[in-house]
């Protein structure tokens, strides 16, 4: 299990669990605001089976219409890289 | 603008501050004022309920938690000790200057009051560098809904007990949530009263949003769907996605 927290006016703190190079288990939690918070949801369950490698652009893509306060989107994509790679 | 003032326990207040933001296309803004009834706890959206609250203490206390449609961090709303608001407005602006315009309601209410509060980016209002009120925001179909609080006799013992220190709080060389909070009652060196403060508030909140702000009761508004969003606040599944 990885897990990565960042720091800003706000934090977000991500859990990563990884086997084989697949994604089990994603968690990512704090107390940034997102609009709509769903997008982080689906952010999580669209990672759920994928390859580390894949994160980034997956984060990219589930996050573009989603407005993030407190810290910035790229934290976000950051913690769920070094928290995956922690594995 | 409507004028809402109904309490209930904290998932019935979820509940109902969710509903007016669903219901905001048909029937406009609200402002509303209430007390957590019986004390509680609510934590943000994406928080994690072990890392932000001391399960033991809030279960030797008896106080329960509930999850928040918001972001934000975890707060202890004292039954006795705290005037709670949300807003329910057209969201025309950014997110930032949401924040900053609706926390220029709590601004003007303690400033009637005889404290000088000011506004503190992202979503706090503070005296003196110390938290008085914290809010957050969430928004749908063109609308937004902000909650927040105000902390006039809060007993920030309990608030200690029940809260796990964020880990910023160290990162900022406050090594506990006492320190970096107060009330009212700290500030003005005397007892205050729930009722003291709403009617500062509904001048407050006047003030802030430039209009009159007119009572209305449950019934014109019609809160029948009320009981489902309950249920999903009551729900375990809901309280511990995370």
């Amino acid at each position: 299990m990885g897990r990565c927290l960042i720091r800003r006016e706000k934090e977000v703190d991500v859990i990563v669990e990884v086997d084989s190079g697949v994604i089990k288990r994603v968690l990512i939690g704090g107390d940034f605001f997102a609009f709509p918070e769903g997008r982080i949801d689906e952010l999580q369950l669209r990672l759920i089976g994928a390859h580390v490698e894949e994160v980034r652009r997956i984060a990219e893509s589930v996050l573009r219409n989603c407005e993030i306060v407190g810290v910035e989107k790229s934290d976000i994509i950051e913690a769920l890289e070094k928290a995956s790679s922690d594995n | 603008m409507r004028l809402l003032l109904i309490s209930g326990d904290a998932a019935f207040n979820m509940a109902l501050d969710e509903l007016l933001l669903n219901l905001a296309p048909k029937i406009g803004p609200t402002v509303r004022f209430y007390k957590f009834s019986p004390s509680a706890i609510t934590i943000g959206y994406f928080q994690r309920v072990s890392e932000t609250i001391n399960l033991e203490e809030a279960g030797k206390l008896g106080i329960d938690f509930v999850r928040r449609a918001t972001g934000g961090g975890a707060v202890y709303h004292d039954e006795r000790g705290e005037l709670t608001y949300s807003v329910v407005l057209p969201a025309r602006e950014s997110v930032l200057e949401n924040f900053k315009r609706i926390c220029n309601g709590v601004v003007l209410t303690l400033r009637r009051m005889g404290i000088q509060a000011e506004f503190s980016p992202i979503n706090d209002v503070v005296v003196n560098k110390k938290k008085i009120s914290g809010s957050a925001q969430t928004r749908r179909s063109g609308f937004l809904l902000q909650h927040g609080t105000i902390m006039y006799g809060t007993d920030l013992d309990v608030m200690e007990r029940v809260l796990l220190p964020p880990k910023k709080l160290a990162q900022k060389g406050l090594s506990s949530i006492r320190e970096r909070v107060t009330t009212a009652e700290i500030e003005l060196g005397r007892k205050v009263s729930f009722d003291e403060v709403l009617s500062s508030a509904i001048e407050g909140f006047s003030e802030a949003l430039g209009e009159k702000l007119e009572e209305t009761n449950a019934e014109e508004i019609g809160l029948e769907a009320i009981r489902e969003i309950e249920a999903r606040y009551r729900s375990r599944e809901w309280n511990w996605m995370r």
